[in-house]
């Protein structure tokens, strides 16, 4: 039972012998394997706790009750949307369930480059299985598919370019395809289904609508944290401190640098916030005679990666999938205005959408605002703005393969195909910020592990290198781009690094 | 003959451009006339700043129609105050500093419908990137504001929520 943190009065101290910032696939999940150990644990999430009944497949209306900033978070330059959840579950309340593991090259190059030990992909093979039944992970057969992912996976085959299906983490869905707004028939085995009641079975407690502030520490060790419960609202109310001797920072690679930032955490070698990756996207539109209607069934269940392999420097880096927004999402994507863009609407339902997400190299930072927002840095290199261009050729060609009449680049101006003309005309500066939609649903790395502190915040148990009894266990660890959605990532080395938090306890 | 001297000279300045800025600041805000029905409603936008966002939404979803100013003026009221400062520098700027993008000295607002879509155009185009952004939001909000009414989705072919309302 989630306690309700817009319904605390008065200032409140509480205790514990290990607390969780944030309820996503990390806090989750570490607070799952915390608890079950016999740890006193208590779970903070900034976010509300939003029942089925209150996902009402509204793009406002869920935009505003799962989404940081309801849903307009940015990098500082507003090229880049930086979707994030902020509700009891996190992001997994709103992702698409694509469950992928930690390619292994990724893994081997973190040992190899950044002093990781111990997350070999030999080490991590048994945590990825776990979490997968954990989370009863498995293949979307191909009766399950929707149009747009029919059409991606017959223009794969046609082009002679490989592909396959993708797992998810959903049980019981009804193929209503509105899975990034909740899903209200509970199908998604995420972390607010699966997890937060089994931690709470073990005694953990969870309160939603509380702002961690910054952890309480004496530059040595951790205390403890300096919270506010927040009102429906969003705006401060009581005081709430916890007195913890463990701290885990597990409110995604933003929200753990923006408390870290808060904390004055000793940085003696400057990596607090660095190391930021986003996984930067975009969208490329098909216009199909036949009604694809890809805004229902499940929206991912096939992807290409003919462009996308782990090798070191290596020039394919563009992982592309299916994707379909709802009508202001779309509005939203679709360049132009007025009677140009009006025209593109009325063909919505004939539209099939695939993605490109490019593996990046591009580094950004995460500090904080004057109004205690995030501050996110992030420049697109231009290796990346053109492995983005090549990963829109190949959306072009995908879906010129599948069928499609034209093709809509939704740059600015827009760039609209035909049958009969060159996509190689697609230029290499197609994507360079500010000209195209970007958005980026996989922020990473901006407390980074790794043996050598020079390089990194945390070592390789996920404890920070000055603070004793602080633990970063999500997405903020990673030292590179993974190039793969994150979240079996994410739940695995949280999953993984727990018992490291538990022998700090005696646990 | 009163000489010009320098301290003569920097308070006459200041007096100068006080007043210019003054006259520059009526300039801006006045000769707008908004219904008393929607100027009760509005909590964030002044009424000038309701007809330029009114006026450019209506450009932005032509030609369907729907009241862009009232919803946004609703949806910002709960941004941030550093992001409703944006906001407030960007209408300013589509209504005063825009047109001159397309040559034109008239206010956003006293421009006909085709000389709007050029200044929208001119802003969405713009070789600055934060201001291509600032479009960007102005088109977000005005979306927003057409594609959240279900009354909008039958002529896209969306069937809408799955869900009754009433969930709500």
């Amino acid at each position: 039972m989630v306690d309700q943190g817009r319904y605390l009065e008065g200032d409140r101290r509480l205790t514990a012998d290990v607390a969780i910032v944030g309820s996503g696939a990390a806090g989750a999940m570490a607070a799952s394997e915390l608890a079950r150990r016999g740890a006193r644990v208590l779970l903070l999430e900034e976010g509300p706790l939003v029942s089925l009944r209150q996902m009402t497949q509204r793009e406002g209306e869920m935009r505003a009750r799962l989404y940081q900033e309801r849903g307009a978070r940015a990098t500082i330059d507003l090229a880049i949307r930086v979707l994030g959840g902020r509700n009891v579950g996190g992001s997994t309340v709103h992702n698409l369930d694509l469950c992928k593991r930690t390619p292994p090259e990724i893994l081997e190059r973190w040992a190899r480059y950044h002093q990781v030990a111990g997350c070999s992909p030999r080490d991590l093979e048994p945590v990825f299985a776990a979490v997968e039944r954990q989370l009863s992970v498995s293949e979307v057969p191909p009766r399950e598919w929707n149009r747009n992912n029919q059409l991606l996976a017959t223009a794969a085959v046609a082009l002679g370019w490989r592909g396959n299906p993708v797992h998810h983490n959903r049980v019981g869905c009804q193929g209503s395809g509105f899975c990034e707004l909740g899903c209200p028939f509970d199908a998604k085995q995420n972390a607010a289904k699966v997890l937060l009641p089994e931690a709470e079975r073990f005694g953990a407690r969870v309160i939603s609508d509380v702002r961690v502030q910054r952890v309480v520490h004496d530059g040595q060790r951790a205390r403890g944290l300096d919270a506010r419960a927040l009102d429906a609202s969003g705006q401060p109310r009581a005081q709430v401190r916890v007195e913890a001797g463990t701290v885990v920072l597990a409110g995604s690679a933003v929200g753990s640098a923006v408390v870290a930032a808060n904390s004055r955490l000793p940085d003696p070698h400057g990596q607090l916030g660095h190391g930021l990756r986003l996984h930067p996207g975009v969208a490329v539109a098909g216009l199909f005679k036949e009604a694809v209607e890809a805004y229902r069934g499940i929206p991912q269940t096939y992807e290409c990666t003919e462009w996308l392999d782990f090798a070191e420097d290596s020039a394919r880096r563009v992982w592309i999938t299916t994707v379909f927004a709802h009508p202001v999402g779309a509005a939203v994507l679709l360049p132009g205005f007025g009677e140009w863009h009006r025209r593109w609407m009325r063909r919505y339902a004939h539209l099939a959408v695939l993605t490109a997400m490019v593996h990046d190299h591009s580094s950004g930072h995460v500090g904080v605002r004057e109004d205690g927002r995030p501050r996110i840095r992030y420049q697109l290199e231009l290796d990346d703005s053109r492995q983005l261009a090549l990963g829109i050729r190949a959306c072009a060609r995908l879906l010129f393969a599948a069928g499609a009449l034209e093709v809509l680049v939704p740059s600015t101006p827009p760039i609209v195909l035909t049958r009969a003309d060159p996509i190689d005309a697609i230029p290499d500066d197609v994507a360079r910020p500010h000209h195209i939609a970007l958005t980026s649903v996989h922020p990473l790395g901006t407390l980074r592990m790794g043996d050598d502190p020079h390089r990194s915040v945390v070592g390789c148990s996920g404890e920070h290198h000055q603070i004793e009894g602080l633990f970063v266990l999500d997405g903020s660890l990673f030292p590179t781009s993974i190039g793969v959605p994150p979240q079996i990532s994410i739940y695995a080395f949280a999953k993984h690094l727990a018992p490291h938090v538990a022998a700090r306890i005696g646990r | 003959m009163l000489q010009l001297t320098r301290r003569r000279f920097v308070a006459w300045a200041a007096v100068g451009v006080g007043a210019v800025g003054a006259g520059l600041a009526t300039w801006r805000t006045h000769g707008y006339h908004v219904e008393a029905a929607i100027a009760t409603q509005l909590r964030l936008f002044a009424p000038w700043q309701y007809l330029v966002v009114q006026a450019a939404g209506a450009r932005i979803v032509h030609p369907e129609s729907v009241n862009v100013g009232l919803f946004a003026d609703a949806y910002l009221v709960g941004l941030p105050a550093a992001d409703r400062r944006d906001v407030s520098a960007l209408i300013g700027f589509v209504e005063h500093g825009a047109p001159l993008l397309t040559g034109r000295f008239e206010r956003f607002t006293a421009l006909d419908s085709a000389a709007q879509d050029e200044v929208l155009q001119a802003i969405e185009r713009h070789r600055v990137g934060r201001v291509r952004a600032g479009f960007n939001v102005l088109k977000a909000v005005a979306f927003m504001a057409l594609y959240e009414q279900d009354s909008s989705w039958p002529a896209i072919g969306y069937p809408g929520p799955l869900v009754p309302q009433e969930a709500s």
